[in-house]
């Protein structure tokens, strides 16, 4: 494998396409910052330091790489140079559901009550607990 | 009814939360009750929109677990700072650039991750981050950022 570069980093970002964020003062200088959106929902942050010097410390390319770029190899990152195309990124774990859910008893009760799944779906979890307690709260039907 | 009243000693029931026009209408006594009586104010608008009033020395407490573990990279012509943490570093001609470099990518990380808190939340790779974004704001806003960061950590690194 090639040293890597700054320059290289930032090229990478261009081809990758990355968002540039401009140059902000820092402890080394000016840095180029870069950011990306992947359709997963991950978003990727970098940034590289001005001038072609190489990237010496090899932990600090390594967390780079996988921890900034999130590439699985090291080849993926000269691929793209070579090839002036972006990189194909797995696709991040499906991270569990998020946002307001209903209790599974209040569920169950509608469902026993014979509410369609499909309406209890549209429901929020107030408006599910609501229609449950007034199924409840209703009178039973007299007997035939 | 959710809602509790304000005694004159600003204590209020602790397990119930307050409606928001309460919260304004009585705003010093329950900030009082977060602040000086250092117990969370539950704070309630409408159905299930719900919100904490918590003193920033509680909440540093609670977030005092979440410890940052900047390890030291040194090359032949530059220092650099990795913190695992958040994904970021510092770089610098030296130690104390390297430090300054870190503490501002840091804040600028955390500008950033709040004025888009409702997408960083729910970014795979960013949610876990919260808590220390978090407590980094809380630090910066204290002024104690680089002794947060650069804190010797009570629990180790993973290796």
């Amino acid at each position: 494998m090639p040293q890597p570069r700054w320059s290289d980093l930032r090229r990478f970002c261009e081809i990758d396409g990355w968002e540039a964020r401009g140059r902000t003062r820092g402890g080394a200088g000016d840095h180029f910052r870069y950011r990306k959106f992947l359709p997963d929902g991950r978003i990727l942050r970098t940034k590289a330091s001005p001038g072609n010097d190489e990237l010496a410390d090899a932990r600090l390319w390594r967390h780079i790489l996988r921890d900034q770029l999130e590439l699985e190899s090291e080849d993926q990152f000269w691929e793209a140079l070579r090839s002036g195309r972006s990189v194909l990124r797995a696709a991040a774990e499906p991270s569990p559901p998020t946002g307001p859910s209903i209790p599974t008893w209040v569920v169950s009760g509608l469902l026993g009550a014979g509410i369609a799944e499909a309406d209890i779906r549209a429901m929020t979890p107030e408006e599910a607990q609501a229609r449950l307690e007034e199924l409840w709260s209703r009178p039973p039907e007299p007997a035939s | 009814m959710l809602d509790t009243s304000v005694r004159s000693d600003h204590y209020v029931h602790m397990s119930h939360s307050v409606s928001a026009t309460n919260a304004r209408r009585q705003w010093s006594s329950f900030f009082s009750r977060a602040v000086h009586d250092r117990w969370p104010v539950l704070i309630e608008r409408g159905r299930g929109e719900r919100g904490l009033l918590i003193g920033s020395d509680e909440l540093e407490l609670v977030l005092s677990p979440y410890e940052f573990h900047p390890e030291v990279l040194f090359e032949a012509d530059a220092v650099s700072i990795w913190l695992p943490e958040l994904a970021l570093y510092g770089r610098g001609a030296s130690f104390d650039d390297a430090q300054s470099d870190l503490v501002e990518e840091v804040r600028e990380y955390v500008d950033e991750y709040m004025g888009d808190a409702g997408r960083y939340l729910r970014a795979p790779n960013r949610a876990d981050h919260f808590p220390y974004v978090l407590r980094a704001f809380v630090a910066d806003s204290a002024g104690s950022l680089p002794d947060v960061l650069f804190a010797e950590p009570h629990v180790p690194v993973e290796a």
